[in-house]
């Protein structure tokens, strides 16, 4: 009896490393074999062309007295702080809105969802279009209202604004997906006990939905810093890092590194820093967000 | 929103990851086999030879056609073209290339020529030259000079290129001044320019646009007897008193207003090009001859071209090259040999000639009736101008890294262009970095 019924498990056993093993193989050849081959390559000066040459951590010293990784990274945290707060805020906003029972509520959701599944590269060129200074659709709507014409990709102080309005506009549809998910997680009655209670609309928001909302909060805001940390294509599409460098963020310079000037090694530690740092400011989030959040409903 | 990185990386990392085990198995594949002709690969088999270009459509198109008379006289070597996007395309031929995955004929610009040397991922093909006693002699020798580094020959060309003025007749006529010749200075430049200058906002005609992508800064630096590099390419040298007084002259353009500016033609969403088509401005510096056919559309005004005017020094002209060369990891270097003699024969060039970006570079063809016809020479004088700036041509710095530090200097004299610094207080600082850096290469 016993006999067969471990014949049993080990069959179930082996059916469930055959349906792990197509993920688990494409992790470990295509992520984990690469992450430790990165590491590996932080090591040494290597330009794709000639063998590699063992360097030790000179990389990682040269790194410290670079001057243009200390400004990409200057620019990755400015962008972070304008695209993280504010793409937040706009995402409840919307998810809050489109949690009513409006008409065409599923045509709202979806329009705002589109960005997410389109291409950087088109949704790019269409932006770029928007911020042409002088046929763009922005500049034409500000001077509806008398505001002169802006280069907004153009100048310095507000090229990597712009990057990040169109970052937030593309993420959107993605972080109201989650707020959605969330708000319909939590029970309706409390909020027909809060409204016998006489509650108004904010004194519900305030005490039941961002409450019960922190778990979902605590994931978007986790999951968009990472991502945020690692901007690269639309500053590859829109900017290139110009003008003078304020667009160049870690990433795009990282990748200039790698691709343009053929230093794969000084990339690949430029990489492990940037994981370093995303790390440590997760864990931080964890240690010190985590604690605000509630998992159980009342 | 990282996802291309991410997978650019990915797939990079995977090439590296291929590549080494390539190289550790297949060491000995190695095809150094300049001596006996293309008998490796088979009796009656074909051979296959694959072509990356950059895909500039009509580039591709005098390719293919090349290609298939290539194939009809050849019926034993099949081309195959891969035509790469021009963004990108150098990053993208050498992962092919690490990648153990290299297309046997490859297209390349002027300077990455030192990179295919020294990092030996290219062939030298004077070996072949040899061999078979192939005359360079109808060639430009300037080319065929600027083709050889280090005592190799890196490649072959079927044109060659440099910067010259493009000018706006009626503009001209309309001021009462005579056209540019090739004894212009740089006065006679700045006389014309403010003539022309006149209007403001949204119909300001334009004296002249100076573009400020390296080769005409190089080219504006050369003219008042300044260097980018030593010869030796160990250091820069930007912040001499010449190259300083250079960039001092092109930002004096913009600011008296007789040229705009990057930041200003950006302001107006406009390419340098696409303002010139439109009629607005007088003279145009910054391209090659390439830009001619794009001209050639234009119906508003009459333009010829001019050589680019003369500096305290004299002239100086980016020489710009586009060649064809072999990976030294090629498949078959036999076969791809033959299709690039015919690429460079008189008669792959007669294919080619209608849509020749630069002058032919075969002295026979540029001077040939079927090239010499075209209404660009005929009605546009672009052959001439080319001709007479053949003395003063510089070659583009041979060095490794161009880029990277090309892209410093890009960033400090942004701030130049706009106005906001002057080239003596940002220039020095960027040298210092870009021999601290030409040091540690060494």
């Amino acid at each position: 009896m016993g006999k067969r019924q471990s014949a049993a498990a080990r069959r179930e056993a082996v059916a469930g490393y055959l349906f792990v093993a197509p993920s688990l193989i494409h992790f470990l050849v295509f992520v984990a074999g690469c992450v430790v081959f990165s590491l590996v390559l932080s090591t040494m000066k290597w330009d794709l062309l000639t063998p590699p040459s063992f360097i030790g951590i000179r990389n990682y010293t040269e790194l410290f007295h670079d001057k243009i990784l200390w400004i990409s990274l200057k620019n990755t945290l400015l962008y972070v702080l304008f695209t993280i707060p504010s793409g937040i805020a706009l995402a409840l906003a919307l998810a809050i809105a489109l949690n009513n029972k409006l008409r065409g509520v599923a045509l709202f959701r979806t329009a705002y969802f589109i960005p997410v599944v389109s291409s950087m590269v088109a949704v790019s060129i269409v932006w770029r279009w928007i911020f042409n200074p002088d046929f763009g659709l922005l500049n034409w709507f500000l001077g509806l209202f008398g505001v002169p014409a802006v280069d907004w990709l153009g100048n310095k102080s507000t090229a990597l604004l712009s990057v990040a309005i169109v970052s937030v506009w593309k993420g959107l549809g993605w972080n109201m997906i989650l707020f959605l998910a969330g708000l319909q997680s939590i029970p309706t009655h409390l909020y027909e006990a809060a409204e016998i209670d006489g509650a108004n609309g904010w004194h519900k928001f305030a005490k039941i939905t961002w409450p019960l909302l922190s778990p979902t909060t605590f994931l978007v805001v986790v999951m968009a810093i990472i991502d945020s940390f690692q901007v690269f294509d639309s500053v590859y599409q829109m900017t290139k890092g110009g003008p003078e460098l304020s667009t160049t963020v870690y990433n795009f310079y990282l990748y200039n590194n790698a691709f343009r000037y053929f230093n794969m090694g000084y990339a690949s530690a430029m990489a492990w820093i940037l994981f370093v740092i995303i790390a440590f400011l997760t864990w931080l989030q964890f240690r010190f967000l985590n604690k605000r959040v509630q998992y159980e409903l009342g | 929103m990282s996802s291309t990185l991410k997978r650019t990386s990915g797939i990079a990392a995977i090439l590296l990851v291929v590549s080494l085990v390539l190289t550790a198995c297949g060491g000995s594949g190695g095809s150094t086999s300049t001596g006996n002709t293309g008998t490796q690969s088979g009796q009656q088999g074909k051979v296959k030879i694959t072509v990356a270009l950059p895909a500039a459509e009509g580039d591709v198109k005098v390719r293919q056609a090349q290609a298939e008379a290539f194939m009809k006289e050849n019926p034993n070597i099949s081309v195959e073209l891969m035509p790469i996007p021009e963004e990108g395309y150098d990053e993208k031929v050498l992962t092919m290339i690490a990648g153990g995955n290299a297309p046997d004929i490859f297209g390349s610009g002027d300077v990455v020529i030192p990179t295919i040397v020294k990092k030996n991922y290219g062939m030298d093909l004077k070996p072949f030259v040899e061999r078979d006693g192939y005359d360079l002699s109808d060639f430009y020798p300037q080319l065929v000079e600027a083709l050889t580094y280090e005592g190799r020959l890196v490649g072959v060309a079927d044109n060659w290129d440099t910067q010259v003025m493009y000018y706006n007749k009626n503009l001209f006529d309309a001021n009462g001044l005579s056209y540019p010749t090739k004894d212009w200075t740089w006065d006679d430049f700045l006389n014309a320019a403010r003539k022309i200058t006149s209007g403001s906002g949204q119909d300001k005609i334009f004296g002249a646009i100076y573009d400020t992508w390296f080769a005409p800064v190089y080219d504006q630096i050369w003219s008042y007897g300044g260097e980018i590099y030593s010869e030796d390419g160990s250091k820069c040298l930007l912040d001499s008193p010449e190259a300083i007084a250079a960039i001092d002259s092109i930002q004096a353009l913009f600011a008296e207003g007789i040229a705009p500016s990057p930041q200003a033609l950006q302001g107006m969403g406009q390419e340098s090009l696409q303002l010139f088509l439109s009629g607005r401005v007088g003279m145009l510096i910054g391209n090659g001859r390439w830009a001619a056919y794009d001209l050639l559309q234009v119906d508003k005004f009459d333009w010829a071209v001019a050589p680019i005017p003369k500096g305290p020094a004299g002239r100086g002209n980016f020489f710009h090259v586009s060649i064809f060369a072999i990976a030294s990891q090629a498949k078959n270097p036999d076969a791809a040999w033959e299709f690039l003699k015919f690429m460079v024969s008189p008669e792959g060039m007669r294919i080619a000639v209608d849509n020749m970006q630069g002058i032919p570079s075969r002295q026979s063809v540029a001077n040939h009736a079927d090239f010499i016809n075209h209404p660009l020479i005929q009605k546009h004088d672009s052959l001439q101008p080319f001709v007479d700036s053949l003395p003063s041509i510089r070659n583009a710095p041979y060095l490794l890294n161009f880029f990277k530090y090309q892209d410093q200097i890009d960033v400090a004299l942004e701030s130049v262009w706009s106005g906001e610094k002057k080239a003596a207080d940002v220039l020095p600082a960027v040298v210092a970095e870009i021999n601290a850096e030409l040091a540690k290469n060494e």
